[in-house]
């Protein structure tokens, strides 16, 4: 009988039926992970059609190499170091992630127009325009503080850095997508 | 859980201050991630250093950004692809095209097996839900107070209307007269001048919620407005799945609530609960209004 006392007691449970091909098992951590997981391979491939084939073959890897994992490392920063790594060779292999076009950028709405509807999607629209141009190794600390919650240690395990590296690399990429979107201070800082 | 509001004295006699610039440590010093002598020796350095303030302005404005970071799903197909890929390599077994009956995983076979104890289990979880609603059980209790509706009814809000929200009442709250608030919130004996200077106590309301004791005091001046929520010790506030990070506010030990406006900040003193609700994020009005809660209430205790 499985009792559930605690998140990662039932994580590591449906962890080890994987191990043993359960489908129903792998289903319940695709379920989990495939919002996170498609919206880091958005944010590094910049393209949706390319985010999908990212996240299934993320998604197939996990589930063949899960066997591998052996619970010497939290499973986030395994599963982490195999998005990145994928997206990684994605990058190598497509040329896909190269920096947003300058027609996109110029797409975006003008500043008159949020401040006349202040819409928090169009805030978010501007926000995920601006990070997709930062440099991937910006982006990607980014991505993991912000998206997936993981703390700077684990970030540091998932890319291969020392801590204080991704602590910089947190702190020059805030202050640029600042710099770029500076316009929307007052939008999100009411009465600043 | 618990956190202390402590070492205020002794930190701010602390004359450390760092002497080159600090711009590596400002996320996690915004963050919450430092010591608290780091993290005050970052203050100092901030009051001091012109380059150092104006980086971690942006550093700021660009955390603040980056809670607008949208989440995406991929289409739902995708599960069947997946599913098909692994199948025709073998390496699975017992294929489910529809979503797990239940989230946490146990196996569909064993839920033959665990039938007849799944049933006495309910039976037990009734029996106790009936007793959870029978009055003279809960007397005495404190029910949760929610707060995630609240704030997101604040966040839906255009930002010139967002004081309005702040001063609106979450669902089960009443006014009631100012004496009963104040008596409730353990600040019958705080001074009138209130948290801030030209800041008036224009509202208060207490939770009408079977077994739940919280109060919310409204304060505002001019335009501005900012809610207060006391609660005793006993009563847990609830924010969803928002993400809450304990840091240190120049001395005191808070919980940030991540909110999509201004601060919404969680401490405690004496005995009770406090959360702050302010679309500012001006660190020294929240240091004080912070302080005037902790101070009466330590007074009260």
């Amino acid at each position: 009988m499985l009792e559930m006392t605690s998140e990662s007691q039932t994580e590591a449970q449906v962890i080890e039926a994987c191990q043993r091909g359960d489908m129903e098992a792998l289903r319940v951590l695709f379920d989990r992970y495939k919002d996170r997981i498609f919206s880091i391979a958005h944010y590094v491939s910049q393209d949706e059609a390319s985010a999908q084939d990212i996240t299934q073959e993320i998604f197939i890897k996990l589930f063949r190499q899960i066997g591998q994992y052996r619970g010497d490392a939290r499973f986030t920063t395994w599963l982490y170091r195999l998005v990145v790594n994928t997206c990684r060779d994605e990058a190598r292999n497509t040329r896909r992630f190269l920096p947003i076009s300058e027609a996109a950028a110029s797409s975006l709405p003008a500043e008159s127009t949020l401040e006349e509807h202040y819409l928090q999607c169009e805030i978010s629209k501007q926000v995920r325009t601006a990070v997709m141009k930062l440099k991937l190794k910006f982006r990607l600390p980014m991505l993991l503080r912000h998206l997936e919650g993981l703390s700077y240690d684990e970030i540091a395990a998932v890319l291969g850095l020392r801590s204080g590296t991704v602590a910089s690399r947190l702190n020059r990429g805030r202050a640029l997508l600042a710099r770029d979107l500076r316009h929307l201070r007052d939008s999100i800082h009411p009465g600043k | 859980m618990t956190y202390a509001i402590s070492g205020i004295q002794s930190i701010r006699g602390n004359s450390q201050v760092f002497r080159k610039h600090i711009t590596d440590l400002l996320s996690a010093y915004h963050e919450g991630l430092l010591t608290y002598e780091e993290s005050s020796r970052v203050d100092r350095h901030l009051a001091t250093c012109r380059a150092c303030s104006r980086a971690f302005e942006e550093i700021r404005l660009g955390l603040s950004l980056s809670q607008y970071l949208p989440i995406s799903g991929p289409p739902a197909s995708m599960w069947d692809e997946i599913s098909a890929d692994l199948e025709s390599t073998g390496i699975t077994r017992g294929r489910t095209d529809a979503p797990p009956r239940y989230a946490n995983y146990g196996g569909r076979r064993r839920i033959h097996v665990l039938r007849p104890v799944l049933a006495v289990a309910l039976v037990i979880l009734a029996a106790l839900a009936a007793l959870w609603l029978y009055p003279g059980f809960r007397s005495g209790s404190d029910a949760p107070v929610s707060l995630d509706a609240y704030l997101g009814a604040i966040e839906s809000k255009p930002s010139e209307q967002r004081g309005a929200a702040i001063s609106d009442s979450p669902a089960g709250f009443a006014a009631v007269d100012k004496q009963q608030a104040l008596s409730a919130a353990l600040l019958a004996h705080a001074s009138d001048s209130g948290p801030l200077p030209g800041y008036r106590l224009t509202t208060q309301r207490i939770a009408r919620l079977a077994g739940t004791r919280s109060v919310q005091l409204v304060y505002r001046r001019d335009g501005d407005v900012f809610s207060v929520f006391v609660a005793p010790e006993a009563v847990r506030y609830l924010f969803g799945d928002r993400l809450i990070q304990e840091t240190a506010l120049r001395g005191t030990v808070v919980r940030r609530v991540n909110s999509l406006f201004g601060s919404t900040v969680w401490f405690g003193a004496g005995g009770v609960h406090c959360v702050l609700v302010t679309q500012s994020m001006d660190p020294g009005m929240i240091e004080e209004i912070v302080d005037y809660f902790v101070s009466a209430h330590h007074s009260a205790g």
